[in-house]
């Protein structure tokens, strides 16, 4: 079925997935406003905003759980995934945990093989190597409700994997895990980006974003206010660097143990002339990140 | 299809790991049946037995010590009623296994051997009796038990040796007054030898008595009439069977197991209602919304695994009944089509139920209010029959009524073909109006 996938989806385009326009309210709150942006094959792609800004609306149109109010979502060269057939080929991780607690870990994977269609055999081989990746083959058989929040997070993303999807959507997959689940579903990210899979990941963390996502969408208030790689949001977005510059004595025009700002498009170069000067004891450098994005485009923070 | 059976198998065995929820649907039903039926039926105390009916048309002393005797058997209930037509009604209904009348007359019989032995019961017998067919062990029982109590009785009457020198005057008395030819010499010789020995026992009886140590009523051999002779062969009651009317309940689990029914229907109702809620708020909706399966894929999953489980609790329940407290299927056909009408309406209505809440509280206790009134409405707590007629009118808009008529007209109702489909006509119509109203209830939940 992998095979199938891709070649379903290579063959038409490189975009994988395509929003056009879309609309969506509920009631008189505009939960998605005219937001468009398309995914291409192979990448990890971060959707990148505060909580209310619409990214679990985005994620829902996306994997067909909602209907548009205008625009148009497609699966390249499938259709919309509103059809059941479509979402064959996608899988989705919600932000809640979605398991089944009274059933073990590799029975929830069971059931959810068997209602993607999968054949015994496939279904316990899927299941077992799952486990194995996202390290609960010890725990296969205990029930989910005796899980850590940790390990049922790594089942909820495993869970999404089961039918081996080309495209992975996984919504704030992090949201209140420890650090070591936390780094190992990174790991399992950047491996399935290595597998060659498409990734789109909604997070309010920008370290998340700028650490795992080759681009990223910053969306506030139902739309996508940048787009592009980190680097192109930073340097359209995130403005200068500063090098902060501490001296044993008064000079560049700071008063004595005070430190000294510079702002500079050319941190590296900056930071030799300073080295260069008597005096300089500490020099450092702050580079500009997509939480400057934010707030340079929003006038807010992301904790906001 | 797949998908379905996937999805019904997953929430099946979900019940089965949930154990309050097993518990509600399969084991309070029945608990529910049999502790009612044991309560209604009066079998948690004293008196137990077959109950049967006596009218005392007599009113003599000898009668009065025959019921109290008969009274004396553990085996039978007795219930002393004036009017025999009542009671021959209450046999026929099958309301009682039994009546035993005791005619003007029994008296004297009793204490007269001219009348006892030379036929003075005549055809009538001593007692007559009216059984259930039905009920044929009770006959046996019932026979034995008179023909104790008669001996009892007649012993009694001649236990005093006065009493005794009467019958053996009046026996020869009777004798002698044959016509020529109606008794012959040996016969003659040999009542003539039974009457000495009564003369020669009156004797006797009277030195115990005068001796101190009783003067009981003689033996049977003194007499010839033990329970071994005349008497044993039933000869002192005649049985009559009537045909019995099946237009009421054999016994109370006739009306508690259908109730238990209704409490599985509602179980289940409540059960994979709440599932179906609890999918929504803890996002395992999601999770199989995602999946190549469309919405309608997921309620025909719920329900059919609502169905199956209200079939299979119907079935459990009547099994129970028949297996262990004597419930009798008069219809096998009409109840398996009572049982599907009942899960289908019920499975409908589980659909409503499940889309109208938001919250797994909010639609719990809309639902145990909503069915819980139903329920007692519709004669799952007190029988429909024991109602005020306005309550039974009313009863017409409760589900669980007509899932409690289908299985009384296949168990003891007797019903006609054209009002055993009245129930199941219904329970459809509740289905259907069940499953659209959830199906666009639910499609609209999806869409917000």
């Amino acid at each position: 079925m992998r095979g199938a996938v891709w070649w379903g989806l290579g063959r038409y385009a490189e975009r994988v997935l395509t929003l056009r326009d879309v609309h969506k309210s509920y009631g008189s709150t505009v939960a998605v406003d005219g937001l468009s942006l398309h995914i291409e094959a192979g990448e990890v792609f971060g959707l990148l905003g505060p909580n209310g800004a619409g990214k679990s609306t985005t994620i829902g149109m996306a994997v067909g759980l909602l209907r548009p109010d205008r625009g148009s979502v497609e699966l390249a060269g499938l259709g919309s995934p509103t059809k059941a057939s479509v979402r064959r080929h996608l899988g989705a991780c919600p932000q809640q945990i979605a398991l089944y607690e009274q059933f073990s870990g590799e029975e929830n994977l069971l059931f959810l093989g068997k209602l993607h269609g999968l054949d015994r055999a496939t279904r316990k081989r899927r299941a077992a190597e799952l486990l194995e990746r996202v390290g609960l083959t010890a725990r296969a058989r205990d029930r989910v409700s005796a899980y850590s929040g940790g390990m049922q997070r790594r089942l909820n993303i495993a869970a999404a994997l089961v039918h081996d999807p080309q495209l992975v959507l996984l919504d704030e997959p992090t949201a209140g895990v420890d650090p070591h689940s936390r780094h190992a579903l990174f790991e399992l990210v950047r491996a399935l980006k290595s597998e060659g899979r498409t990734v789109v990941y909604t997070t309010h963390y920008m370290e998340e974003a700028q650490r795992l996502c080759d681009r990223v969408g910053v969306i506030d208030q139902g739309r996508v206010l940048a787009l592009g790689t980190v680097d192109e949001l930073i340097a359209a977005h995130g403005g200068q660097s500063v090098v902060t510059v501490l001296r044993d004595g008064p000079g560049g025009g700071a008063e004595e143990g005070e430190p000294e700002r510079i702002e500079t498009d050319d941190p590296m170069r900056e930071i030799a002339r300073v080295a260069a000067e008597p005096g300089a004891r500490e020099v450092r450098l702050e580079r500009p990140d997509l939480e400057g994005v934010f707030l340079h485009l929003t006038g807010r923070s992301l904790r906001d | 299809m797949r998908a379905v059976l996937a999805l019904a198998l997953k929430d099946l065995l979900l019940l089965r790991r949930d154990r309050a929820g097993a518990f509600f649907t399969l084991v309070f039903p029945v608990a529910f049946a049999v502790l009612f039926g044991l309560i209604f039926s009066g079998t948690t105390g004293t008196p137990t037995g077959v109950r049967v009916l006596v009218v005392d048309e007599d009113g003599s002393a000898a009668s009065a010590a025959f019921m109290e005797r008969l009274t004396r058997n553990e085996s039978l209930r007795i219930e002393v009623i004036g009017d025999a037509q009542v009671g021959a009604g209450a046999v026929r209904r099958g309301q009682r296994a039994a009546m035993l009348v005791l005619p003007a007359g029994f008296g004297e019989s009793v204490s007269s051997p001219t009348r006892l032995f030379g036929g003075g019961g005549g055809d009538e017998g001593l007692v007559r009796g009216v059984v259930d067919p039905g009920q044929r062990f009770t006959t046996g029982l019932l026979q034995g038990a008179v023909t104790a109590a008669l001996f009892e009785t007649v012993s009694g009457a001649m236990g005093e040796a006065e009493g005794v020198r009467r019958a053996a005057a009046d026996g020869r008395a009777m004798v002698a007054s044959a016509e020529p030819g109606t008794i012959n010499l040996p016969m003659r010789l040999a009542l003539r030898g039974v009457f000495d020995q009564l003369d020669v026992m009156a004797s006797e009886m009277e030195a115990a008595h005068a001796r101190g140590d009783g003067g009981d009523a003689p033996s049977g051999d003194g007499t010839g009439a033990g329970p071994g002779s005349g008497f044993g062969n039933g000869l002192g009651v005649r049985f009559e069977e009537v045909a019995v009317a099946r237009s009421g309940p054999r016994s109370s689990f006739d009306l508690t197991i259908p109730q238990g029914n209704a409490w599985g229907l509602m179980a289940c109702v409540i059960g994979f209602g709440m599932s179906l809620v609890t999918e929504r708020t803890r996002g395992t909706m999601t999770r199989l919304l995602v999946a190549p399966v469309s919405s309608s894929q997921v309620l025909a999953g719920k329900a059919v695994a609502c169905f199956a489980t209200a079939c299979f609790v119907q079935t459990v329940l009547i099994l129970v009944g028949v297996a262990f407290f004597g419930v009798r299927v008069g219809s096998v056909g009409l109840l398996a089509a009572g049982f599907v009408a009942a899960s289908f309406a019920f499975t409908g209505i589980m659909m409503t139920l499940s889309a109208v809440g938001r919250t797994e509280g909010g639609s719990e206790g809309f639902g145990r209010a909503v069915l819980l009134v139903l329920a007692l409405f519709g004669g799952g707590g007190v029988p429909l029959a024991f109602m005020p007629e306005w309550m039974r009118q009313v009863a017409g808009v409760s589900p669980f009524k007509w899932a409690i008529l289908a299985v009384e007209n296949a168990v003891w109702r007797g019903a006609s073909a054209a009002e055993a489909v009245v129930p199941l006509v219904a329970l459809a119509g509740f289905g259907v109006a069940g499953f659209v109203l959830g199906v666009w209830l639910f499609r609209r939940s999806l869409r917000r």
